[in-house]
């Protein structure tokens, strides 16, 4: 029986691998939306800019989608996509004449090593899964506290969620407890 | 994870411009599969062409470009692997497919350019037809012929 897309975004990595193989779509389009930040950003992080950081998302996936067959190890797919993403910025950047920052030939190489910044992506995801899970006032303060650029005021930050300025470290501490608390659901 | 360990994460995460593609960009890849093509499976019978079975047929123009040929029964093959040295190191593959005399020139030859379990690019070309693989430099990759109905032929890397 097909599985809605609802029911499709609470399926693990493999799953969602599995049913791209046998050409389910909507599988297609959550393992899309599930991973699109951890391709985009990595791409980011290497210092192309917004314009070529899409062309390397979508570089990304159409490499994805004619690897899916040839995946030996579907849970590590996020992996796989940080090295893609760097390997097509690193062709991207030279392309472009444009120096890329983090990156060397050493980097892109999709061999089985580890490097710090790829456990911290993979981390990233986590943390960006479970951000997406997140509601209301918490997923609010810390998207404007971490990733608003430039990142606001504190009096900024109260005036926008309608609370005094004395409640957001508290605020905070809760919310950050949270985060942690659906992270360690979803692991 | 511990609470500031979190936090240095999330710090880590806004300095890198972790976010969202635009909304097209999401669209175009959702719309990825009806557009690509098929890659080709690996034949159960495939033969494997290590870089000391091409030695004779492998010539160092200088350090960075090599000359390779290979025959199989069904297949030649000749290419040009080139590392760019003035394109940080951009590796290019450029070569031509020939079918084995007697074979229908129809037949199609698909080239897939892989490294491990990525395919890094592929064509699909007629008898003769030339081909071109530009892309980072990788240790190690594989370069595979399928011809239908015959055995994969997979190249490996001869500078490896």
């Amino acid at each position: 029986m097909l599985k809605t897309k609802a029911s499709l975004s609470r399926s693990d990595t493999v799953t969602l691998v599995d049913l791209c193989r046998q050409g389910d779509e909507h599988a297609w389009r959550v393992l899309v939306e599930r991973y699109e930040n951890l391709v985009y950003s990595t791409a980011l992080g290497t210092g192309l800019d917004r314009e070529a950081a899409s062309e390397v998302h979508q570089r990304v996936w159409v490499e994805l989608h004619r690897s899916l067959h040839r995946l030996r190890d579907p849970q590590a797919l996020p992996k796989w996509l940080i090295v893609t993403a760097r390997r097509l910025s690193y062709e991207q950047s030279v392309r472009s004449a444009k120096q890329v920052v983090d990156l060397s030939d050493e980097l892109v190489d999709p061999s089985p090593s580890s490097d710090t910044s790829i456990e911290k992506l993979q981390e990233s995801q986590l943390v960006h899964q479970a951000l997406r899970r997140m509601r209301g006032r918490c997923h609010q303060l810390l998207q404007m506290l971490f990733f608003e650029d430039p990142r606001p005021a504190y009096r900024d930050v109260a005036d926008r969620l309608g609370v005094a300025v004395g409640t957001l470290g508290s605020m905070r501490s809760r919310c950050l407890a949270r985060l942690r608390e659906l992270m360690e659901e979803s692991t | 994870m511990k609470s500031n360990e979190l936090e240095h994460l999330l710090e880590w995460m806004g300095d890198r411009r972790w976010s969202t593609p635009a909304e097209d960009a999401r669209q175009r890849a959702w719309r990825i599969p009806e557009s690509q093509d098929p890659v080709p499976a690996v034949s159960t019978t495939a033969r494997s062409v290590r870089p000391s079975d091409v030695r004779a047929a492998s010539t160092l123009l200088d350090e960075d470009r090599r000359l390779v040929s290979h025959s199989a029964e069904h297949v030649d093959l000749s290419l040009l692997v080139e590392r760019h040295s003035d394109r940080q190191g951009l590796l290019s593959i450029q070569g031509r497919a020939w079918l084995a005399e007697g074979r229908p020139t129809t037949t199609a030859i698909e080239v897939v350019w892989t490294h491990e379990d990525h395919v890094i690019d592929h064509r699909r070309l007629t008898d003769g037809a030339s081909f071109r693989f530009e892309g980072a430099p990788v240790r190690g990759w594989t370069l595979e012929i399928h011809v239908a109905g015959e055995p994969t032929v997979v190249l490996e890397d001869p500078g490896a």
